[in-house]
């Protein structure tokens, strides 16, 4: 009896796949799809925002960083490659002395503006990178 | 053992790499399997469509995790069997109404008139009995009969122990042979 039962139960009725019900779950989806992609530009365009907003903050700060630029060139880059091959002690002495430097620099024009300034392009820009990381080659991920 | 369908694993591993015209394909080729799986645990045809769509839509948001091990139509059982079982503890108890009547044509392997007749009359009663299972042992029978899936492909799918889906399933069955046995078709519960 367990056998026929196993027999009736493969066999038995199933109701008919209601013929819109697929171009309905495609709708669905493609709705779905829209949705998602307005939500990842929209989250996309809050966070360019929130850098652009943190970036006019830092207006005041940016004599600062600008002293520091021409240091970041590829030139600078050289110069500072082939004096830690030639003395690495006092080049790594002279680097470290130079951020103290720059952090003093800051320091000194710390206050809510800049760090408000740093928080707003901070988190943009670690979610980005976490974006980046955390997606699958090819699929664009949901941000926000 | 059963192989898994490498046709729709490698749609899915295409959806998975962005390609929606692949997802849709997907969609066209199990909806028929996913819908028959869904409609004998949900309680009527309305909510069985409203879970088969929900099921892709949940499909899709989840295939980032989707990891290329078993069949895609189990994948697609699990999503559907946790949106049941949400459905189940927001609304108690299910009601099993509406299954068409039996094809007698499925039926046409006994060899007289009486007895396709006879099996005809069993698949029927069987398919009201099927109905009024209780929710668990409904959706053991929908993933080892409609689904076609192993015991352990059932256990996954549901999250228990292998035991508990051949616990399941033994007692489904007694509860059926015993209402087919008593001609009864209101037995289970």
């Amino acid at each position: 009896m367990t056998d026929r039962l196993d027999d009736l139960l493969f066999r038995l009725p199933d109701e008919a796949l209601p013929e819109d019900l697929i171009p309905r779950v495609h709708a669905r989806l493609h709705a779905q799809h829209w949705r998602e992609k307005w939500q990842r530009i929209g989250g996309h365009l809050l966070l360019a925002l929130s850098a652009g907003g943190g970036a006019w903050l830092l207006r005041p700060q940016i004599g600062i960083l600008a002293e520091w630029a021409p240091n970041l060139s590829m030139a600078g880059l050289e110069q500072w490659a082939s004096g830690l091959v030639a003395s690495p002690l006092g080049t790594a002495v002279a680097a470290v002395s130079g951020a103290v430097g720059l952090g003093e620099s800051l320091s000194g024009a710390l206050s809510l503006p800049v760090l408000l300034a740093l928080i707003l392009i901070g988190t943009p820009a670690t979610l980005w990178m976490m974006d980046l990381l955390q997606q699958p080659a090819g699929r664009e991920g949901a941000m926000v | 053992m059963r192989h898994p369908n490498t046709d729709e694993q490698d749609l899915l591993r295409r959806a998975q790499a962005g390609s929606t015209g692949a997802f849709d394909e997907l969609v066209r080729r199990l909806t028929p399997r996913l819908f028959r799986i869904v409609r004998r645990m949900a309680s009527d045809a309305a909510q069985a469509e409203a879970l088969v769509q929900d099921t892709w839509v949940r499909a899709w948001r989840a295939l980032p995790r989707w990891r290329e091990s078993g069949e895609p139509i189990a994948w697609l059982a699990t999503i559907a069997v946790n949106l049941a079982r949400d459905a189940w503890r927001k609304k108690a108890p299910i009601d099993f109404a509406d299954l068409t009547e039996p094809e007698v044509e499925r039926a046409t392997e006994a060899p007289g008139p009486e007895e396709r007749l006879e099996y005809a009359q069993d698949l029927g009663r069987l398919a009201d009995c099927v109905q009024r299972l209780r929710p668990e042992h409904r959706t053991v029978i929908a993933l080892r009969y409609d689904a076609g899936l192993e015991y352990q492909e059932i256990a996954r799918t549901m999250g228990i122990p292998v035991n508990t889906v051949r616990t399941h399933l033994r007692r489904a069955k007694q509860q059926l042979l015993s209402a087919l046995e008593a001609g009864d078709d209101r037995p289970a519960g």
